[in-house]
């Protein structure tokens, strides 16, 4: 645990009955007093100066004026905002502290929850201005929304694991440019789903769901049929009977995506079935009875029919839209990409691209990103009408490039829970080797120490002896000539004494590697990381004897770039003298933040070529770091990062001073995979047997 | 020395056909190794058929099969043999490969990386051109005789690299790589093996393929065609279809909460 999140969590303790009340029953603020139980002005200035730094020459004290208004429950949910988004962005934190009272006030729970979504795609997209437009437009949101919406980040990473799952290939779903005309507007560019942000469309909950799953199927539907084939038609036929063929076209493509979705998902036409009820359409289920459904010219050829009939298709409330624009230019530029990668100046594209300094290479470059990003995973905004691919922001993409290559520096990413989405690149961690050096230590003498290894030496003793050749075996390689002649000779002549006359030989049995992770938070300051560095000596010197791999690494940081890891033992290293100096200079750090470390250590842990492969976690409390990793957003990147951990056959296994961690340790881990320890004086023989246990 | 028969190998033929689709030339490879007696490994996802395969091939060569599963423990007197004392005298016990060895069967070790690693040390001079057994305890060199077969199996997929073969063990055999059958194929033999409707197997091979799609993006590995027979028997035997895939399928792949919710829309969207 971090220095400031004891005290933190001292101001939490009152008002987390009073704001898990809150969340539930989504009230207003303006149904509660600003003197519901509120922090102080002074207190929620100090709070203030912790997050945006004292002297910045922001009006604080008028912030928390009007903060000091709102109930406690509010106020912590400011502060936990203002914390993620100044590590965001400084300046939007700010613009946010401008307008977080009135808008909170103003806004229910489901309401402030995604305004404060949409600032963060924003700002983690780059999209600074946007995140400010949405800051400002706060009261836009207060029509939004009621407990029959669903919303489009609830759903993003079932759907697209789900669609990927079908197309085998990432098919990212983004948010759809707002329409006020559609607001169910969707449509596709053939490599990112757009959708619209929430639906509301019917007066449940369940409808609104299947809505969004009938939508992003009959998108998927639109690239798996190849809709995008009829474009130059498309063109041609818009230029000669108007935006009526394109939508009779839709109608129809509509249509015939059903089919391939009627015949593919049985389940989702049974929904979208549900669906035609609930909108009251009366579905042309006979409309493809005579046609061959093959292609998309199937729909061009029936769309040219439609155009001299009196037919009137119903407009199905999940038709998605055909943007004609974005898909030619998404298949120009996959055209290109397939062709050899040699830039045409001759067009717009490439010579927008080519404007980037006018540099051949940065223009590569700048292509190259436009291309990742119609694809990857970072593409969380639409884009505009008559979108072309950014080829601005050089600079960072050099930065990018270049920030890999500092020495001892490694990048992680991280898991957003709000996001549902992993940040990529998130985590800058550096491995710090400790320099001071511990002149004198005197462990060797204390009683109580001795007596600790002495137990230790024969727990892991008895491993040992476990390994070698064991006699009076009922089964083995070799006959144990001494058990059979004792059997021989046995007065008692009992039946079992010839059952046990094997030797089995166990030799290398054995092959465990470990890892040890030991939390240097600052709250382990103290005889906590007095009993850390004996019990880490200890299990050191005695596991010297054991033959198996094992490596000590401290963990700590402060924030998400100034992430350390200190490495007190590797594998390659065996135990020396100063490898006992680097124990006993190990001392408190900062906070916590356990995903990256854990990242870390695996990647180092999967290095090694044992067959038991144990990550073994010394905490003293759950995920915590100064910025916004905390409280969930902790516990679940933590989660993730040893899901990676259990994927790259490894063995996670933490062992927490943390009393609460009953709380979180379960859902993080699954059962039996964590341990309490109460008496922290017995930590030295509870590692030894926890070891035992982990490596039999 | 020669071999010699010390088994009834009656007991080791496989008398009924196993179902076996085949889904490429693996027969046809698989005989041609039997011929030119070189040993053969079978690569493959579990439960995609490399078990079925190798009884299928015992009754079509007609040879007799002699299958060893193997495990850590997995010693090569587990394998050779050991002496056991019977009464007041030591007996030798030939173990399962040097049994295949003696009465000319087809030996197949199953899962061979699961081993201990100096047990596929003792099949090496099997696999050349030697076809030789040295049994150290007996001080005997034992000839293979030709209708002796060597095959292992192993699952690349989830195997980590500690647990890969060695290239000196590898490069005595002849590879048949066991991916998952095509679709069509598939669903027949699901429908052959569970007397399930046919569109209900192709639905729970769709639901198969999809899995697999998510191998690395929350699983370790897809529904293998074993499970889809599974389900299908639930399905068969009056179970509705969607709870049939949560307890066949969904259920057993994963225990995280997020993947499991993932896997039961996939069978909303199928069912």
């Amino acid at each position: 645990m971090g220095l400031f999140s004891g005290l933190l969590e001292k101001f939490d303790q009152f008002s987390k009955r009073s704001w898990s009340y809150s969340r539930k029953s989504g009230s207003l603020e303006s149904r509660q007093t600003g003197s519901s139980g509120g922090m102080s002005t002074n207190e929620l200035l100090i709070r203030l100066e912790l997050i945006m730094g004292q002297g910045s020459g922001l009006p604080l004290m008028d912030y928390s004026n009007e903060i000091a208004k709102l109930s406690h429950p509010l106020q912590l949910f400011i502060f936990s905002e203002t914390t993620e988004l100044s590590e965001l962005s400084y300046e939007h934190a700010n613009e946010f502290l401008q307008v977080a009272s009135t808008a909170l006030t103003e806004m229910e729970q489901r309401q402030y929850e995604r305004w404060l979504l949409q600032i963060k795609q924003a700002l983690v997209t780059g999209n600074d201005a946007d995140a400010s437009e949405h800051i400002k437009n706060h009261s836009s949101y207060t029509s939004e929304g009621d407990s029959n919406t669903v919303y489009l980040s609830d759903l993003t990473y079932t759907l697209e694991k789900l669609v990927y799952s079908i197309h085998k290939a990432e098919l990212p779903l983004a948010e759809a440019e707002l329409s006020s005309k559609s607001p169910l507007m969707s449509y596709t560019n053939n490599e990112v789903l757009y959708l619209p942000t929430s639906i509301s469309h019917f007066d449940n909950y369940e409808d609104n769901h299947r809505l969004y799953k009938a939508l992003t199927f009959q998108l998927l539907g639109q690239i798996q049929c190849e809709s995008a084939d009829a474009i130059g038609t498309l063109n041609e036929g818009i230029r000669h009977h108007g935006e009526k063929y394109l939508s009779f076209f839709s109608r129809i493509e509509t249509l015939r995506i059903d089919q391939y979705i009627k015949h593919s998902f049985p389940g989702l036409w049974r929904d979208i079935e549900l669906l035609h009820e609930s909108a009251k359409i009366d579905y042309p289920s006979d409309f493809f009875a005579s046609a061959n459904l093959d292609s998309v010219q199937t729909s061009l050829h029936l769309t040219a029919k439609l155009l001299e009939s009196t037919v009137n298709l119903p407009k199905l409330v999940y038709q998605s839209s055909f943007q004609l624009d974005l898909m030619a230019h998404v298949q120009k530029l996959t055209g290109e990409r397939k062709a050899p990668l040699i830039l045409n100046p001759t067009t717009d594209v490439d010579d927008e691209i080519l404007d980037t300094l006018g540099d051949p290479r940065k223009a590569d470059r700048g292509y190259l990103r436009s291309l990742k990003d119609s694809k990857g995973d970072s593409v969380l905004k639409s884009p505009p009408p008559g979108w072309i691919p950014d080829s601005s922001g050089g600079a960072e993409e050099e930065q990018h490039t270049t920030k890999h290559h500092e020495k001892g520096v490694f990048y992680y990413r991280e898991w957003d829970t709000s996001l549902k989405k992993y940040r990529k690149d998130w985590c800058r961690l550096r491995e710090t080797i400790d320099t001071d050096v511990v002149e004198s230590i005197d462990v060797e003498n204390m009683e109580a120490l001795r007596h600790a290894e002495h137990r230790i030496r024969k727990t892991f003793d008895q491993l040992v002896n476990d390994q070698k050749f064991m006699r009076g075996q009922s089964d083995g390689d070799e006959i144990d000539i001494d058990a059979w002649v004792s059997a021989r000779s046995s007065k008692s002549k009992d039946t079992d004494d010839y059952q046990n006359v094997y030797i089995r030989n166990n030799t290398n049995n054995r092959d465990v590697a470990i890892m040890f992770a030991v939390d240097l938070s600052g709250s382990t300051a103290g005889w906590k990381n007095s009993m850390i560095k004996q019990s880490t000596w200890l299990l050191c010197k005695t596991l010297a004897r054991m033959g198996d791999q094992y490596a000590v690494y401290g963990f700590s940081g402060s924030g998400r770039s100034n992430c350390q890891v200190y490495p007190v033992k590797t594998f390659n290293e065996s135990y020396t003298k100063s490898v006992k100096s680097r124990i006993f200079s190990m001392k408190p750090h900062q906070y916590t933040r356990m995903g990256v470390a854990i990242r870390h250590l695996s990647m180092l842990l999967g290095k090694t070529t044992a067959k038991t492969r144990i990550l073994f976690v010394l905490t003293d409390g759950r995920p915590d770091d100064v910025d916004s990793y905390r409280g969930q957003y902790g516990v679940e990147d933590t989660r993730l990062a040893l899901n990676e951990a259990k994927a790259l056959s490894l063995k996670p296994f933490v062992l927490t001073f943390d009393k609460e961690g009953m709380d979180y340790l379960p859902y993080m881990l699954g059962s039996s995979r964590y341990q309490l320890i109460t008496d922290i004086s017995q930590l030295p023989i509870q590692i030894s047997t926890i070891y035992k246990q982990l490596t039999t | 020395m020669t071999s010699e028969n010390t088994i009834d190998n009656s007991k080791y033929f496989i008398k009924d056909e196993p179902y076996y689709l085949p889904t490429g030339n693996e027969v046809e490879i698989f005989n041609t190794a039997l011929a030119e007696n070189i040993p053969v490994l079978l690569k493959g996802p579990t439960g995609c058929g490399k078990t079925r395969f190798m009884e299928y091939m015992s009754w079509y060569t007609k040879r007799p099969l002699i299958t060893v599963s193997c495990h850590d423990d997995l010693t090569t007197a587990d394998l050779v043999g050991r002496y056991l004392i019977q009464n007041d005298t030591t007996v030798w016990q030939d173990g399962p490969l040097t049994t295949a060895v003696r009465n000319g069967c087809i030996c197949y070790l199953d899962e061979i990386v699961e081993a201990r690693k100096d047990t596929t040390v003792v099949i090496h001079p099997l696999c050349d051109d030697r076809r030789i057994l040295p049994i150290e305890k007996l001080g005997q060199l034992i000839q293979a005789p030709p209708d002796f077969c060597l095959t292992m199996s192993y699952n690349p997929g989830y195997q980590s690299a500690v647990k890969d073969l060695k290239p000196s063990t590898r490069q005595r055999f002849i590879s048949i790589d066991f991916s998952y059958p095509a679709a069509d194929v598939e669903a027949k033999i699901v429908n052959q093996e569970a007397s399930l409707d046919m569109a209900a197997c192709e639905r729970l091979v769709k639901l198969a393929e999809m899995t697999r799609n998510l191998v690395g993006n929350g699983l370790d590995e897809g529904a293998s065609t074993r499970l889809l027979v599974h389900t299908a028997k639930l399905i068969n035997r009056g179970f509705e279809p969607k709870m049939a895939c949560r307890c066949g399928i969904a259920d057993v792949l994963t225990d995280d909460p997020e993947t499991v919710t993932l896997l039961h829309e996939m069978i909303e969207t199928l069912f």
